[in-house]
């Protein structure tokens, strides 16, 4: 497959390069993907998911074409709030529209003009990214703007065969004292399976806040990585929802360092996993400032052999005193060819810190769905109704109402999916 | 200068050599070695091939690297795998013929070998350098059925036994330091615990180094048929020597249907001095499985010494209804490093496991937990639950919680959970409030920490371990 991959490479970065010093750059990331390969699970960070063997059974082959134009007429696929937009379809950006904000205080700009991104790093989805990015966004929200609605990023593909594979760059810049609520909404119209890997970079500055969404409707053929790199300086606050519920395959690693004191960070996400799907979770909270903070609720239902995988990690560095670290992982697994891994990890070198995680899985309580039937309710609906409870607890934790209520709705239509 | 030395031997104070004369192999490991070593012992056909087996299978292994204390290389050439007292080619009959300066030295250590005959109800089976020396109380386990006697003399005399169980826990195509036993394993226990029988006195070996370049390299193999009971302790020491020293032992433990045994380690190893120099690396595979129904394994291990520890006791639970136990307290100070923990392999049906660990990381040194609990997809009901805790003491130390936890069952039921945190001031306070000084403070409070683990001790040895745990943290306040 790399050797298949390194042919598609070279006639890609023909037609995308404009310049000589980029192309380079992104051979110098391809070739270094090329050496690693696709992770596979003798990595550490991979250990309970093979993606070389999950990608080489999902796909035949790896196809992109520039030249694909599609039909294609937006609609809003979110209605239940009012929001600016930026649409990007088939990997490019389409259009987009501020219609609540202060266009001066939003700068912004997508990136198919370059830059190139040197390799750095060993993941090689990183790399394969830097190589075959074709567009993105960058985005300031400027110092001392709080923005009145949430920007949704729209994500819509609408391929053929020879196209699947789709590299895309976020890069966000949150000023002093600005605010902004990001939805990342990714949505396949066709049945095309496509892999989606996108590589998104956050900074919240001074007493920002930024609150990041990610809702996936991909199909279940597709698969999605992605990989969240999040600075946050001093006093600055990053919150983060995740609802997995569709995709073959998506994983969603964050990696967040709260390089200031008094920086905080919220990862909360709930997993629906069904249908063979294999989701995983991977945090990396990075503890540098002093009298920081993080806060981690991962909540799992699994259902008809499906996997699914928290892997968490609080690092505190020997100067990140005062540190508050909370980490909690909790799963039911509802059929026997389920399974659930975890691994809640702490690696702490400050003394003066209040660090717990908890991790557990197991079915649903008897008891429970006894007294419910009790009062009447079949047992199905006992079932889906404890479920619900059950996840709606890490839905909770969202602080934007809006959003909350459209995620609860949500995930109501999905578990009433249930069978 | 002096009062520098007697310094020096108030912080180890196992930290004595014994000038005693020692038969030698060559250095270096090769067929040879082991040739030397199979014959020295005089040991069967059967065996020298299952070693030799091991010894061609490690030259295709690696040696593992993905541990948290990295390590200068080992140069495995440079080693003396076998290093015997000379009294003890010929072995003696009873303890009178053992070489006085031995039993002083077992004296020194606390385990008085001739006293013990009378006084206490354990029997003692001693491990110096590699070869076991002496055992007690042979007369009334006899009677019993039980067999407690050194691996070689059952090699001799059980080969049935030997040939049937060894290596069928940890087999010699396991891991790096794990097959490097198997092949150049020295000597060891062997305890056999017949059917129906609950073992009368608690047993227990008391391993030394003594010769310096030596590599430990013993085998304990502990079989409990089928409704038997033992208890079984384990103490080790070595001397204060500069250079860094490797201890890779392997622990096998069989449990049969209704039989339960009781494993607890006090590892005391020298750890090093205040700079992190000399010290034992202590790489051991200890492992047991329960094989029958209904049976139990529980390990108790309080690891305070050596420079680097680094092992995972581990229960197979094949058995339906079987339990497995792990209760651990790993201390470390000055520049040790620690990365212990438990694996919990659920393979039968209502099958049981807690692990409770407890690390106290002070200084310089760094204390990792790492476990994995496994739950087969036809273990029906199995239950896990983990608890760890953490405790440090000053801002240059680590500690760290690294679990791997498996579900594949969804009738079974995972827990885990850990915290960590400093000393509680105000409990310090307090202490201090009622005249203890910091030191005792901290020592009263790590001990408080610990008693979950500590409870789980024998008698004997726990008043050991909690002196112990005062010991370990001496120097590391104020």
């Amino acid at each position: 497959m790399i050797e298949e991959l390194k042919n598609t490479f070279e006639s890609f970065n023909k037609k995308i390069s404009k310049k000589d010093t980029i192309a380079k750059i992104r051979s110098e990331n391809f070739e270094k993907f090329a050496q690693l390969g696709f992770p596979n699970r003798k990595l550490e960070d991979w250990k309970f998911s093979d993606f070389n063997r999950i990608i080489s059974n999902k796909f035949k082959s790896i196809n992109i074409n520039l030249e694909q134009k599609n039909e294609f007429k937006f609609n809003n696929y979110i209605k239940d709030f009012e929001h600016n937009k930026i649409v990007f379809l088939n990997g490019f950006y389409d259009n987009h529209s501020f219609n609540y904000e202060n266009e001066e205080k939003i700068i912004f700009d997508n990136l198919n003009k370059g830059p190139a991104y040197e390799p750095q790093g060993n993941n090689s989805l990183n790399l394969l990214n830097n190589a075959f990015f074709t567009d993105g966004l960058l985005l300031y929200v400027k110092k001392g703007y709080q923005c009145k609605k949430p920007l949704v990023i729209y994500n819509v593909f609408n391929t053929k065969n020879d196209n699947n594979f789709f590299n895309q760059k976020i890069i966000i810049n949150v000023e002093e004292n600005s605010k902004l609520d990001l939805i990342i909404y990714s949505i396949n119209l066709n049945s095309v399976p496509i892999f989606l890997n996108t590589s998104n970079f956050f900074l919240v500055e001074k007493y920002g806040l930024l609150k990041l969404f990610c809702i996936n409707d991909l199909n279940n053929n597709d698969l999605n990585y992605n990989l969240n790199q999040v600075n946050v300086t001093e006093n600055g606050i990053f919150e983060n929802f995740i609802l997995s519920c569709s995709s073959s395959f998506f994983k969603n690693d964050i990696q967040c360092i709260l390089k200031e004191n008094h920086s905080s960070g919220f990862i909360n996400g709930a997993i629906l996993a069904q249908d063979n799907q294999h989701h995983e979770i991977k945090t990396n909270i990075n503890h540098i400032g002093q009298n920081t903070k993080s806060y981690q609720k991962i909540k799992s239902v699994l259902n008809k052999n499906s996997k699914a995988i928290f892997q968490g990690k609080v690092h505190v560095d020997s100067n990140a005193q005062k540190t508050d670290g909370y980490q909690l992982s909790k799963a039911i697994i509802l059929d026997q060819d389920s399974e659930f891994d975890s691994k809640p990890e702490l690696e702490i070198y400050a003394d003066d810190v209040k660090c717990t995680h908890g991790s557990t899985s197991g079915s649903l309580d008897e008891d429970a769905i006894f007294y419910l039937m009790s009062r009447g309710l079949s047992r199905f609906k006992a079932k889906k109704l404890l479920i619900k409870g059950f996840l709606v607890d890490a839905i909770e934790t969202i602080t934007n109402d809006e959003i909350k209520k459209y995620y609860l709705n949500k995930l109501e239509n999905k578990i009433n999916e249930f069978s | 200068m002096r009062e520098k030395e007697l310094e020096k031997l108030k912080d180890y104070k196992y930290g004595f050599t014994t000038d005693i004369e020692n038969v030698r192999a060559p250095k270096g490991l090769n067929k040879e070695i082991i040739q030397f070593i199979s014959n020295i012992k005089k040991e069967p056909k059967w065996m020298l091939e299952w070693r030799m087996k091991a010894f061609n299978r490690l030259q295709s292994l690696k040696e593992p690297d993905w541990q948290k204390p990295k390590y200068p290389k080992i140069n495995y050439q440079d080693l003396y795998y076998y290093s015997a007292p000379k009294s003890a080619s010929d072995k003696p009959k009873s303890l009178d013929d053992l070489d006085p300066k031995l039993l002083e030295t077992y004296k020194k250590l606390g385990i008085p070998l001739q006293e013990q005959n009378r006084l206490n109800n354990i029997a003692v089976d001693a491990v110096f350098d590699s070869v076991s020396v002496a055992t007690t109380f042979k007369d009334k386990l006899t009677e019993k059925g039980v067999i407690f006697c050194s691996m070689s003399e059952a090699i001799q005399k059980h080969p049935n036994l030997v040939k049937k169980y060894l290596g069928s826990v940890i087999p010699i195509t396991d891991h790096y330091f794990a097959t490097l036993n198997s092949a150049v394993f020295t000597d060891g226990s062997f305890v056999y615990i017949p059917k129906n029988v609950r073992c009368p006195m608690e047993l227990s070996t008391y391993f030394r180094i003594n010769a310096s370049e030596t590599g430990q390299f013993e085998r304990t193999l502990i079989i409990a048929d089928e409704g038997s009971y033992v208890s079984y302790l384990e103490g080790c020491t070595a001397p204060m020597r500069d250079e860094n020293q490797l201890h890779a032992a392997n622990v096998e433990l069989i449990a049969l249907d209704n039989a339960e045994i009781k494993y607890s380690t006090v590892q005391n190893w020298y750890p090093g001095d205040k700079d992190g120099k000399g010290g034992i690396y202590n790489f051991v595979t200890k492992r047991g499985a329960c094989r029958g129904k209904n049976s139990k394994i529980s390990w108790t291990q309080v690891e305070t010494g050596s420079a680097i520890t680094w092992k995972y006791p581990s229960c197979i639970l094949q058995g339906d209804n079987s339990v497995g136990e792990f209760y651990s307290i790993a201390i470390t100070n000055n520049y040790q490093k620690a990365d212990t923990g438990t694996k919990m392999i659920h393979l039968g049906k209502n099958t049981k496991s807690k692990i409770i660990s407890k690390g106290i990381s002070a200084g310089k040194a760094d204390n990792t937990y790492r476990g994995l609990v496994d739950i087969n997809s036809k273990a029906n009901n199995a239950r896990n639950y983990t608890q760890c805790d953490s405790l440090l003491i000053g801002n240059k130390c680590g500690a760290h919680t690294i679990p791997y936890i498996k579900n594949k069952n969804f009738t079974a039921n995972v827990e885990h959970e850990a915290t960590t945190s400093k000393i509680n001031e105000e409990q310090l306070f307090y202490c201090n409030q009622r005249g203890l000084n910091q030191e005792e403070a901290v020592s009263l409070i790590v001990n408080g920490f610990c008693k979950e683990v500590l409870q789980q001790l024998p008698m004997e040895f726990a008043v050991e371990a909690q002196k112990l745990v005062g010991i370990s943290l001496e120097g590391s306040v104020g």
